[in-house]
């Protein structure tokens, strides 16, 4: 195996997760993400390497990190806590060995199949009754397509089942390769306007929507996410031509609504980043039933999920 | 494996859709709110029947002497219906009441006494404030008096202090014992089949031919003819006080304007009046037989629940026969189930100081729905979907429900299980292992048969076939102070009194091996005095205390002519399990133990010195702060972890491998059960700061497999197969708790999610698995505003109460928990 196939940057691994896919599930959250997307829950999925993260409500201001830091990259502001240097930060460590409270950490580690597949494993028993097995998120895994095909490989070479969830940006060869030891796909779909699409995620939609089409023609069970954020694409427009567009991905096309929430505000701030998203709020209930509804209406089974 | 022969009952898929679409009515709903709006109240007359009882028969052999009593309480306590009542039997007069029971306890109701503003006193749980008249206080006041000195629990203590001096004061003082006993002796499960089959009038003859026969053939044990003897009394007994009910009721029926009201209570007389003591014709008959024999139970020993065994199974002939005849509607039927379920919600617990503190509870009965038949089928039938669906509507706290896993359970019946948890809110019904009791029990010798058809007593410990139990409970042998009695080489750091042998200085271990060598003889040194104890204190008691109506309910006490307390369930005791060992605290002991193994020995980061130093000063400094996150930062048990799971396996071993050797006073072995309760609150408090990272004083994990609150970080699943890992299959049942918040359940497949985890658990041979299911807010909304949450009921390791009761300290470690991320 090549260092790529053997080795993947990953931020956690999630047991028990029962809402990414059929079943009970193991996710396994791969670093780095092509889009950008404001609304975007998981900021330490974002760059692809390890980074230093720090809980700031946990720092008593002991400055004991300041002390470990070998690199200097470490100072205490009275006004403004601990502050880092990030380009001089080695991701050694020892700040997080020094700290009494536990308010630092690094998001992101190296880690091989073998052992990615090991933790996947443990669980294998809680698979089996619900058509559950392992679900690689992120991040956007296909970036580390390598890591996912072996895994996956592996994964049903010991009868789990592989879900990949995507944001399908990616090239249409890698989607067609980890496809192969795919038996379930999360597929997003933002914005069916690509101007939009590129004014909230950083990146326009077409490679998304022709590589959507390439899912489906695969056979590979496939069910359409969209996460819904009020003001930017729960408008009739956008919701009518999405329900056109899963259409056209076959009969057995379904959509999952993913209604926004701020639960990952707090992530960009251990990782001293503005939260791009202030501006979105959360769609009311009603807001979500009635665009399911008009899924339903235009033929798309659509669910709520979250 | 245990090969199932025949498939279970046909279900009749309309009558489930019909239940499913069944509402609370009036009559429960009113009920119901009688009972939030109700302040339970403290009764006596029990106590005054009892004691005048007692007097009359002085001299005459115990199992006579308690019949009597028995049988003058039945004839004369107050029987009382409650307006629109269609299920009738209430153990006082009041709608929520309870008695104390002096006569197994002179001090039982004193101690409360003191605790308590005038006019009140505490039930159940500790800030339950119940009534107390002036006159029903006087009178408790006569029955301590007339009692001191007699009764069972300040014998034993005599008995006690004369053989081992204070020993045993010092070891409840460190909380290395629950108490001396701290619940009456003698109950067991409900076996129906004779009263069902025969009536009690049946019964009566069939006994009375035993003593005929006796008489003109002689008799081996004159203990014989006074248990037939006892048999009689409180048979008659239990007859008269139904028909009293009887009687009650159509003084009612005279008096009552309302035509439709007015016909419930003719009825009503004409069940009271024929069951008990005849065989039950119909469903309604047979459910109000089983109220009376239970409140009956209640009576007799104040115990702290019923152990009701099967409804769904020993009621289905009487529910299918009259739906099938139409001679009920499934709405009659879930409106006779709904009050049956309301008898044994009112019923309340008056426990004993002692008792509170360790296990803090108001009453634990225990219903068992599902499981297997006798033949190793599928058990689950409509009975059970409409017990379940009842639970749900009526959300009391008690009874408790215990649903009986196993592989080939029907997805309708563990979805429906898993709906009444949803809608309860927690904990109705936890989820047990049908097919790894029945192992158990076979590998133990029961008949296969027996072991398929065992129930559930106290909080979730099976027994099989409807047989009487009577253990002189070994109660809670607290393993992390054996521990930390070991680390102080004899000494309870906590009290300070040396309680435990000299076990050697644990600085001079030279390795891990042999600071658990030194834990094995703690705990050998003091598990054989505890058994010693305990089989003084069975002699003791056998001249204070017996249960002729439970042994009347007994499978085999009638044959064999013998009390429970005789053993009299049992026709071969040998290879039969019936006492038991409660030990608890195996996970933070063996998460204390990963720790020392770790920073002492295999890493050498500390010296064992100035762990003890550290522990000693409740971490305190800065050192001590370091070494304590050392500690916490040792890998722990609940996170799939190898090494923490087979520590705690290890440490979990040491009593079952103990106990292989040591016989009860029956001949039997021992095994050991592994509940729940709020045990781990009463026992933190004796154990100092510990290795695991945990301060002194400080609750241990909760129920027995469930991790140090806060260690589990990696899910329920991980959770699950540390459970599995540390191998539990020794114990009669070893209790998992876990919480999931209400939320999660908004995903409509959640459901199906929680029980594909349940079976799994199972499959992979769990042994026991309950789930709290709520939000952290709701329980901190709780907490501020009691008044508002009335109807929130929690699970806390293996019995049910209402939040707003339990203890500040246990509610805010409910909510401290670790709520799973998912």
């Amino acid at each position: 195996m090549t260092p790529a196939e053997s080795t993947g940057v990953i931020f956690n691994i999630q047991k028990f997760s029962v809402h990414d896919g059929p079943g009970i599930r193991t996710t396994v959250f791969l670093k780095g993400c092509p889009l950008k997307c404001q609304w975007c829950s998981n900021a330490e999925s974002m760059n692809p390497g390890a980074e230093l993260g720090i809980l700031r409500s946990l720092c008593n201001s002991c400055e004991k990190c300041v002390d470990a830091c070998p690199e200097g990259a470490i100072t205490f502001d009275t006004g403004r806590g601990i502050q880092f240097d990030r380009g001089k930060c080695t991701l050694c460590g020892e700040c997080i060995n020094a700290c009494p409270t536990d308010a630092l950490t690094i998001y992101g580690r190296l880690i091989t199949v073998e052992d990615t597949f090991n933790e996947v494993y443990r669980d294998r028993s809680f698979y089996e009754s619900g058509g559950g097995g392992v679900t690689v998120s992120g991040g956007e895994p296909l970036r580390q397509a390598a890591f996912v095909v072996s895994l996956f490989r592996k994964c049903r070479e010991a009868g789990i089942g592989t879900c990949l969830d995507t944001s399908g940006y990616a090239d249409p060869d890698t989607l067609r390769e980890v496809l192969e030891f795919t038996d379930y796909v999360l597929y997003d779909i933002k914005h069916m306007d690509t101007y939009c699409h590129q004014s909230f995620t950083g990146v326009v939609n077409d490679l998304i929507l022709s590589n959507a089409r390439i899912v489906a023609a695969s056979g590979v069970q496939m069910l359409c996410r969209i996460p819904l954020v009020a003001g930017v694409n729960d408008n009739i427009e956008n919701i009518v031509a999405t329900a056109r567009f899963v259409k056209t991905l076959g009969d057995r096309a379904a959509i999952e609504l993913l209604p926004y929430h701020r639960l990952g505000v707090a992530k960009y701030q251990t990782l001293d980043r503005p939260y791009p998203g202030e501006a979105f709020t959360t769609p009311p209930t009603e807001q979500v039933e009635s665009v399911r509804r008009i899924f339903e209406e235009h033929g798309v089974s659509c669910s709520v999920g979250g | 494996m245990v090969t199932k022969t025949k498939s279970g009952y046909e279900v009749d898929q309309k009558i489930l859709d019909e239940i499913d679409n069944i509402k609370l009515n009036k009559r429960l709903a009113g009920l119901k709110q009688r009972y939030l709006d109700d302040v339970p109240k403290l009764a006596s007359e029990r106590g005054t029947y009892y004691m005048e009882s007692w007097k009359e028969t002085e001299g005459q052999p115990i199992q006579l002497r308690i019949a009597q009593a028995v049988k003058k309480v039945l004839e004369n306590v107050p029987v009382a219906i409650f307006d629109n009542e269609l299920m009738v039997g209430s153990i006082t007069k009041f709608f929520r009441g309870s008695y104390a029971i002096i006569n197994y306890d002179s001090s039982w109701v004193l101690d409360l006494l003191e605790q308590s503003k005038k006019g009140e006193i505490t039930m159940g749980g500790l800030n339950v404030i119940g009534k107390l008249d002036e006159d029903v206080e006087r009178e408790l006041q006569e029955h301590s008096d007339y009692f001191k000195g007699k009764t069972n629990r300040e014998i034993e203590e005599q008995v006690s202090h004369a053989i081992w001096g204070t020993w045993q004061d010092d070891l409840v003082d460190a909380k290395g014992q629950a108490a001396y006993h701290y619940a009456p002796p003698g109950y067991g499960i409900t076996n129906y089949d004779d009263v069902f089959a025969k009536g009690l009038r049946g019964i009566i003859e069939e006994v009375q031919e035993k003593l005929d026969h006796a008489e003109q053939t002689g008799i081996d044990d004159p203990e014989k003819m006074w248990f037939w003897q006892s048999v009689l009394l409180v048979s008659e007994g239990l007859i008269t006080f139904a028909r009293r009910y009887g009687e009650r009721a159509r003084e009612l029926a005279e008096q009552e304007s309302n035509p439709s009201r007015r016909a419930e209570l003719e009825e009503m007389v004409e069940v009271c009046f024929h069951i008990p003591e005849n065989p039950p014709r119909t469903f309604h008959e047979a459910v109000q037989t089983a109220s009376f024999v239970e409140l009956g139970k209640v009576l007799e020993n104040g115990r702290i629940g019923d152990y009701c065994g099967r409804y769904d199974q020993c009621l289905y002939p009487y529910f299918k026969r009259d739906i099938d005849e139409g001679r009920i509607t499934i709405e009659k039927a879930a409106d006779i189930i709904g009050g049956f379920i309301t008898l044994f919600g009112r019923r309340e617990q008056c426990a004993q100081v002692v008792m509170r503190e360790a296990i803090q509870t108001n009453k634990i009965s225990n219903i068992t729905l599902g499981g297997l038949t006798r033949d190793g089928g599928d058990a689950c039938n409509e009975l059970t979907h409409l017990f379940l669906h009842m639970v749900g509507l009526l959300k009391y706290a008690e009874p408790h429900f215990s649903f009986t896993w196993h592989e080939g359970i029907p997805r309708w019946a563990m979805m429906k299980a898993i709906e009444t948890n949803k809608v309860t809110g927690a904990g109705h019904p936890q989820f047990l292992n049908g097919d790894s009791v029945t192992s158990f029990f076979v590998k133990r010798g029961v008949p296969v048969e027996d072991a398929r058809d065992h129930a559930y007593l106290g909080c979730s410990y099976a027994h099989p076939k409807n047989q009487g139990y009577h253990c002189k409970a070994i109660s809670y042998v607290n393993l992390p102070l054996l521990l930390d009695i070991t680390l102080h080489n004899g000494m309870a750091p906590m009290t300070g009194k040396k309680i435990g042998i000299e076990t050697g200085d644990p600085r001079d271990f030279k390795t891990f091996e042999e600071l658990f060598a030194a834990l094995e003889k703690q705990v050998t040194y003091q598990l054989k005095r505890y058994i010693h104890r305990n089989h003084v204190a069975h002699k003791t008691e056998l001249n204070t205390w017996r249960v002729p109506l439970h042994s009347t309910f007994s499978t085999g006490c009638l044959e064999n002519g013998y009390d429970i307390m005789m053993g009299g369930q049992f026709s071969e005791p040998a290879d039969h399990p019936v006492w038991d060992v409660i030990d608890r605290g195996y996970i933070p002991a063996g998460d204390s133990l990963t720790a020392i193994k770790e920073l002492v020995y295999d890493e050498k980061k500390l010296t064992m010195d100035e762990l003890l130093e550290a522990l000693d000063s409740d971490f305190a400094g800065e050192r001590g702060e370091e070494i304590r996150r050392m500690c916490l930062n040792i890998p722990k048990y609940g996170n799939d972890i190898d090494e923490a799971d087979y520590m705690v396996r290890d440490v979990g071993k040491i009593i079952p491998r103990l106990l292989e050797s040591e016989r009860t006073p029956f001949g039997s072995k021992y095994t050991v059960i592994r509940q729940g309760l709020t045990w781990h609150y009463f026992g933190g408090k004796g154990v100092g700061a510990s290795p695991d990272g945990r301060k002194a004083g400080k609750p241990l994990a909760d129920a027995s497999l469930s991790p140090t609150q806060g260690a589990d970080t990696n899910g329920p699943t991980a959770v699950c197969n540390s459970a599995i890992r540390a191998d539990f299959t020794d114990a009669r049942v070893a209790v998992l708790n876990q919480k999931f918040p209400l939320a999660l359940f908004k995903n409509s497949q959640f459901a199906e999610k929680v029980a594909d985890f349940t079976e799994t658990f199972m499959r992979n041979g769990g042994s026991h698995i309950q789930y709290n299911i709520l939000d952290a807010d709701t329980l901190r909304k709780a907490k501020e505003h009691p008044e508002q949450y009335k109807d929130l009921i929690v699970r806390v390791a293996g019995y049910s109460a209402y939040f707003v009761l339990l203890a500040p300290e246990v509610q805010d470690e409910i909510i401290a928990r670790t709520e799973q991320t998912l």
